[in-house]
């Protein structure tokens, strides 16, 4: 049977609303389920184009008749979305076609399906249920949800926390083999101890958020969906990275408090929130103009944030000063990364222009917050060392 | 581009199948082999990464392509 399906709409409203770069929950929203219709489709192609793939197909689609917005919300999980697109390019990879069998089973867990089993089959001694754990036993074998559980079994575990009644939930996966995406060495998984620190780190992250940036906080709660951590450099750099295949997911060096956290998690979920836009509306025509346009995204959030704790009540107990220092230097950035990319600029689509005249609107406002003359300096000059040190 | 020369976004190609049942997408249907082929078409090889930043002071200034952060 031949069905009759809509394309996808973005509202001139929702549109302008992510070009600004600001905080937005609503569009965020029609952006997962944009990924939805995408993930439903990779899974076709990738369930059509494989016939040893029948029994996982048949516990699917029983998964999604009895809860699709449970399997909706695992296929659209970041390494989840990640593996379907690497599976589709190329079904003749056994390794990357067989992983299907343990979507079906993770589904099957999420939609309570009890004693519904798949042939599941380890790679290097370990099979990974995605979004919900690693089963670290070798040896091919029938496995059901009920198995996922006992010495072997690496549940994948949740930042989790509530301050103010607002309530956030974000899966800390340490164990997908798919989340190693961006080439920087992940971090193994994490000890109890390790886990508890990240933990703080992100509790005191979402309290800030939430007190200083609700709308922010809010478009994080309901778009942030997987933090993956990186081995940190000796350095001590804090080092992130997301993909445009996984939205909503992100690697990241652990940082060393809530505020860096809380800049973590809203510069990536920029480039997230920009992958997706583009992927559905092409904003550039060329990859370093997309570059450009992405820092400029993230910037400017970064920018606000900072602006907001910089003006935080109550004060919060020396933020004032690192925010108004960090605050003018981001601003320093954004400017200087904005004399490279002119509205007009070739590279930019009809979207891509709209896109910038938002951000635009939103720089004149950041453009307004008075900064002391010496810390505007001391930005200026921060500014000049770092482009000499990276050039 | 004026406010007025920018309509609501319609993307052509990409069907909104979010609320079907994935039973039903499984039937042959030869518009969703379409845009399920051209998706697979699109997608970057291998997987892009979109940032990848190291701490904001490092890159400040640069306009290296490779850094989005």
């Amino acid at each position: 049977m031949q069905g009759t399906h809509q394309a996808h709409r973005l509202l001139r409203s929702e549109f302008d609303l992510l070009a600004s770069a600001r905080a937005a929950p609503g569009p965020v929203r029609a952006l997962k389920r944009s990924r939805v219709s995408r993930a439903l489709l990779l899974l076709r192609y990738i369930l059509d184009g494989s016939p040893d793939l029948r029994p996982a197909t048949r516990l699917l689609s029983e998964a999604h008749d009895i809860n699709p917005a449970a399997v909706n919300a695992l296929l659209i999980s970041p390494w989840l979305s990640l593996w379907a697109a690497v599976c589709a390019r190329d079904l003749t990879q056994r390794r990357h076609r067989l992983a299907a069998n343990a979507v079906a089973l993770a589904a099957a867990a999420r939609c309570g399906m009890r004693g519904r089993a798949m042939v599941l089959e380890p790679y290097d001694g370990r099979i990974m249920i995605p979004t919900v754990g690693l089963l670290a036993r070798g040896g091919p074998g029938r496995v059901t949800a009920e198995d996922l559980d006992g010495p072997w079994w690496w549940p994948v575990r949740s930042l989790t926390c509530v301050h103010s009644g607002r309530r956030i939930a974000i899966p800390l996966d340490d164990v997908d083999p798919y989340r190693g995406f961006h080439g920087a060495p992940v971090q193994s998984r994490l000890t109890a101890v390790q886990f508890d620190a990240v933990s703080g780190s992100f509790r005191e992250a979402w309290r800030l958020l939430v007190e200083q940036c609700p709308r922010r906080a809010a478009e994080l709660a309901g778009g942030l969906m997987s933090i993956t951590p990186l081995l940190s450099g000796d350095d001590g750099e804090i080092r992130s990275a997301t993909s445009p295949e996984a939205f909503g997911g992100l690697a990241t060096t652990m940082p060393v408090d809530g505020v860096e956290f809380a800049m973590v998690m809203v510069r990536e979920f920029q480039h997230s929130k920009l992958s997706a836009l583009c992927a559905l509306a092409p904003l550039w025509r060329s990859k370093p103009v997309c570059a450009l346009v992405h820092r400029i995204y993230a910037l400017t959030a970064v920018a606000a944030l900072w602006r907001d704790l910089k003006t935080a009540e109550p004060a919060e107990v020396g933020m004032g000063e690192r925010a108004t220092r960090e605050f003018a230097f981001v601003r320093a950035q954004l400017r200087r990364a904005l004399e490279g990319l002119a509205q007009g600029d070739p590279g930019l689509t009809a979207a891509g222009r709209r896109l910038m005249s938002r951000i635009d609107q939103t720089m004149k406002s950041l453009a307004r917050v008075s900064v002391p003359a010496a810390i505007e300096a001391q930005a200026r000059e921060r500014l000049a060392t770092a482009s000499l040190a990276a050039s | 581009m004026s406010a007025e020369g920018f309509a609501d976004l319609e993307f052509i190609g990409w069907p909104d199948v979010a609320s079907a049942r994935l039973s039903c997408l499984l039937n042959e249907d030869p518009n969703l082999d379409k845009a399920a082929q051209d998706l697979v078409t699109q997608l970057s090889e291998p997987p892009e990464v979109m940032s990848g930043c190291k701490e904001l002071t490092r890159r400040t200034g640069s306009f290296d392509p490779n850094s989005t952060c």
